[in-house]
């Protein structure tokens, strides 16, 4: 039986540009950037959601304004039946230590002046309700590091003083320190030689089954995605064109995006010719998105409609929805 | 067809950084022929960079070919004087596009003042006789932009760099970089920056430019599908050395040596949900510290003794595929297999 | 897999001593150690060094009392009781001096310390709350000061509060705050856009924790750096004020003081002005190299070449 962990409706992120007194003055006005533009999405315990996209799609604001680290201007986000958009500070903070990040920069997301240990000890030493001894923290802190795969001498060691992918590790220590049930992993791999990805890859997986936790896996390694996450969502500008179980939505694929998407991804396929599907120009702003279907000044298969109305997400059956009007028959 | 371009053999060189001596390439030799793609291939720190720098003579100085040569066009490019090499070879027979075209080009200039720039030296050295006008090298520039598929050329000439978007800025950099005369194209992680659609399209331009002037590439990447898509050979480098080099299809499809098997078993897209990707133990070696015999050993389950005393030598495994395993060459493929 | 295994058992053997933190006595070495490598920054380290341990060691070093007055040995030459000779009064120029390093070293000490941390605490806050009402409160704040000039600040402040050491430091910090605290406010503008700063306020840090945590850390090189340049500053006012006669009281020594009362006899004996001027000098440029020894220093990407 599965059990909804998070679910998000009609999430809506802007950004306003131009607020101050010299764009006002010389005319540009305010311009909106609909970063997230109504994302609705259930993430289901104990298993990977995938979310791809390209840059510039809200793949991170997305996440980010899951941990509201980024406040979004309507919609819910409903964690444990709870709303996160309406949780007070105390509450968040609770919130905020169930859930964690994995953070795309793997040494910019670690303070230079803190070693290793203090880094990875920072989220147990505000566990509430617990007084611990320094020593029983420290012996935590030995417990995560071994559960990553580090020497226990990396604790008194700096960030500039590893390697990307032990650095990655460290990462991954502080953000399983509290025994979170969900983590979102945003680019896990990113900057990471080929085969120490592969050990980061395992390690996640391993920590997944181990630990029971549910993942949100931002990606735009389509690869990657397709063997790391149960669900998986294909966002542009803003919005999700393609969503359902990654089987479905890597078979039957069916929205013109996603289909170019997959066909442009590198494969070491020796000997096989592969069909790329080559999309016109490059992705609009996300200040002025196009009208009607967002993906019309782009799409092969644009018609008429695309340009007059906007396509709704329909389920095309089992749970696979697409938002595109070659589906979508009325 | 078979025309070699560019030899290289028993390149080695050393960076030299106070008290540490990093051997940066270990004896590479390998030839590239005319029109060819030869992908470059191996992980970060294993010498592919270097390599693509010491073609064109843009080595720090901290870098020291210690031997070898570079042979392109029937000269060795190591005895030519700074000089000849700006004269006759950068720029004009090799181009080099590098990884970050934000950082190439100037912000405060527009893009048809540094076009302009470019143009204008490879024309000093091409037609020394004549000079053109500033307004037919704007011509020229937006011929060139319009070759890698800017819309409205004539337009976005006069834009500064910050209106255009990475692709975008890729494509302008190939604009000025490839031209009629350019032999050899030197690609260093051209596309790891861009999306993976934009991507495509930066590659099937080079592909098809390349093709239109009769230019052979280097193509260095870490990213072993564009090579499955791209490159006629693949040369796969570990700690300065070439482990294997062959036919694309050969290479990748039934790789010699267990370093490049292990890369390919790592990646993910092969396998399935909740297998196990393959991870190679241990770490790269930094390369001021590099173990003896075979760099590989200490990270390699098939080691033997002989591999921790004899450096292995590249040896044709099979028609044009070369690989360096002691093991295999001993004992045959059939007697290691990861996992 | 054999490597897990390894680190289990290293695991088991190590947990016992794991240790979270560096020992402080490390860091200051391997920060002293890179200042020293840096060149000039050994000399600069050398006079710093020995100007601390004339502050601080004054009445065992100097040869004699520095108010001690001889007359019959008035205007004296270099001599062995006297290395540097007397004043007008016969007393013994190096003992000044010396005591008037303990003196200068106070004042900039004093005035660079408190306006740094007045300046950091205003910059940070500012910084963090960045466009709230308190950020606008703090930037006015310190343009009011900064609009004045500066050495004209300090002279009306010790008029109005009257000469003395303790009144000196404040109206020099009163008038360097601003510089410090604007540096604060631009780097933590930097600093709190930072993944660590947004990991901790995922982790559920609270706010008070991640500035003193995670935002002053960071930005405090750059702050150091300019403490050591503002102390050449710094020495150099006190002077100034001294010699106008807004400093310390006589007969206390001061650097100020002596060049107050040698240049009065600049014709007659010019060596009373001449090493106080000498000390001012040496203990300016001692200052700028050491300074330039810890920007390169506290510079993570410097210090590696």
């Amino acid at each position: 039986m599965e059990v909804d962990l998070i679910q998000i409706k009609n999430l809506k992120t802007y950004f306003f540009q131009g607020k101050g007194l010299l764009s006002k003055l010389f005319g540009q006005g305010l311009r909106i950037v609909h970063a997230v533009d109504g994302m609705s999405l259930t993430i289901n315990k104990g298993r990977t959601f995938g979310l791809v996209g390209e840059s510039g799609c809200g793949k991170s604001t997305l996440g980010n304004t899951i941990f509201r680290l980024v406040e979004p201007l309507e919609g819910e986000i409903l964690f444990q039946g709870r709303d996160v958009v309406k949780m007070d500070q105390k509450e968040l903070r609770k919130f905020r230590q169930k859930a964690q990040i994995i953070f795309q920069d793997q040494f910019g997301c670690m303070n230079p002046r803190m070693t290793a240990g203090q880094i990875i000890a920072e989220p147990l030493m505000m566990r509430q309700g617990k007084q611990e001894s320094q020593k029983e923290i420290e012996k935590e802190v030995a417990e995560l590091l071994n559960a990553v795969n580090l020497d226990p001498d990396a604790a008194v060691k700096f960030p500039n003083e590893f390697s990307g992918g032990q650095a990655r590790r460290i990462g991954v220590a502080r953000a399983i320190a509290l025994n979170p049930v969900f983590i979102m992993a945003d680019e896990p791999t990113s900057g990471l030689d080929i085969s120490t990805a592969a050990t980061i890859l395992n390690l996640m997986q391993d920590l997944q089954e181990k630990m029971d936790i549910t993942y949100l896996w931002v990606s735009h390694n389509l690869n990657q995605v397709r063997y790391m996450s149960d669900d998986m969502a294909v966002m542009y500008l803003g919005k999700a064109v393609e969503m359902g179980l990654t089987s479905e939505v890597f078979d039957k694929m069916a929205h013109p995006y996603t289909k170019a998407l997959i066909s442009a991804v590198p494969q070491v396929s020796p000997g096989e010719q592969k069909q790329t599907i080559f999309l016109k120009g490059e992705i609009p702003s996300p200040i002025n998105p196009p009208s009607g279907c967002r993906f019309r000044t782009r799409c092969p298969q644009v018609f008429k409609r695309c340009e007059q109305e906007e396509p709704p997400l329909t389920d095309l059956g089992g749970g696979h929805f697409c938002a595109c009007h070659l589906h979508n028959s009325h | 067809m078979s025309e070699p371009l560019l030899e290289v053999s028993q390149l080695t060189l050393d960076y030299n950084l106070g008290s540490r001596k990093m051997r940066a390439l270990d004896r590479v030799s390998f030839s590239l022929d005319k029109g060819q793609v030869l992908g470059v291939a191996g992980e970060s720190g294993c010498g592919k960079s270097t390599l693509g720098l010491a073609i064109i003579r843009l080595l720090p100085k901290v870098a020291e070919i210690r031997r070898g040569e570079i042979v392109f066009d029937g000269r060795d490019l190591l005895k030519l004087s700074e000089a000849q090499m700006d004269r006759e070879i950068r720029g004009q027979k090799i181009a080099m596009i590098f990884q970050n075209p934000q950082n190439a080009l100037n912000p405060v200039f527009k893009i048809e003042t540094q076009m302009i720039d470019i143009l204008r030296v490879q024309d000093k050295y091409q037609n020394p006789g004549n000079r053109k006008r500033r307004q037919d090298f704007r011509q020229q520039a937006i011929e060139r932009l319009k070759g890698t598929g800017i819309a409205d050329p004539a337009v976005r000439v006069s834009n500064y760099p910050f209106e255009f978007s990475g692709g975008m800025k890729q494509r302008v950099m190939i604009g000025m970089a490839l031209s009629s005369g350019t032999s050899l194209l030197l690609a260093d992680e051209a596309t790891t920056a861009l999306d993976v659609t934009i991507e495509a399209q930066i590659n099937r331009l080079i592909t098809e430019l390349a093709a239109e002037y009769g230019t052979s590439i280097l193509y260095i990447t870490h990213n072993l599908g564009v090579l499955s898509e791209m490159a006629d050979r693949i040369m796969i480098m570990y700690a300065g050395r070439i482990f294997e080099m062959g036919w694309t299809k050969s290479v990748l499809g039934s790789p010699r040596h267990p370093y490049s098997t292990a890369l390919l078993e790592s990646l993910p897209g092969r396998q399935t949900r909740g297998k196990r990707l393959l991870s190679i133990p241990g770490f790269v070696p930094p390369l001021d510290r590099l173990p003896g015999g075979c760099s590989f050993h200490p990270r390699c389950p098939f080691a033997e003794e002989v591999c921790r005393q004899e450096v292995p030598p590249l040896i044709e495994v099979d028609k044009g595929h070369w690989s360096a395993c002691l093991f295999d060459q001993k004992r045959g493929r059939q007697k290691w297999k990861w996992i | 897999m054999k490597t897990d295994t390894i680190n289990q058992t290293k695991a088991g053997m190590k947990s016992t001593q794991l240790t979270l933190k560096r020992k402080w006595s490390d860091t200051l070495r391997v920060t002293l150690r890179s200042v020293v490598k840096v060149k000039g920054g050994l000399w600069g380290g050398i006079f710093v060094g020995i100007m601390l341990v004339c502050a601080i060691g004054a009445q065992w070093i100097s040869p004699s009392d520095p108010n001690a007055q001889d007359i019959v040995h008035r205007f004296a030459g270099p001599s062995l009781k006297h290395f540097l000779g007397t004043d007008y009064l016969g007393r013994d120029i190096l003992s000044r001096i010396i005591y008037g390093c303990r003196i200068a070293v106070m004042v900039a000490f004093g005035a660079v310390t408190l306006s740094a941390i007045v300046g950091v605490f205003l910059g940070v806050m500012g910084g963090y709350n960045e466009g709230k009402k308190i950020d606008y409160f703090i930037i006015w704040l310190f343009d009011i000061v900064r609009s004045f000039p500066q050495i004209i600040l300090a002279l009306a402040i010790v008029a109005v509060l009257g000469p003395s050491l303790l009144n000196v430091v404040f109206a020099l910090a009163f008038t360097a705050f601003p510089f410090y605290g604007r540096l604060a406010r631009a780097k933590t503008l930097s600093v709190k856009e930072a993944d660590y700063v947004k990991a901790a306020e995922a982790m559920g840090l609270k706010r008070i924790k991640i500035i003193l945590r995670h935002i002053t850390p960071n930005i405090l090189a750059p702050v150091i750096v300019c403490l050591g340049m503002d102390m050449a500053t710094m020495i150099i006012w006190e002077s100034g004020l001294s010699f106008l006669g807004l400093g310390v009281r006589p007969p206390t020594a001061s650097w100020g003081i002596m060049l107050r009362n040698g240049y009065k006899y600049i014709l007659t004996s010019p060596l009373m002005i001449l090493w106080p001027s000498v000390a001012i000098a040496v203990a300016m440029v001692a200052f700028s190299l050491f300074s330039e020894g810890l920007r390169v220093a506290l510079d993570p990407k410097e210090r590696e070449r």
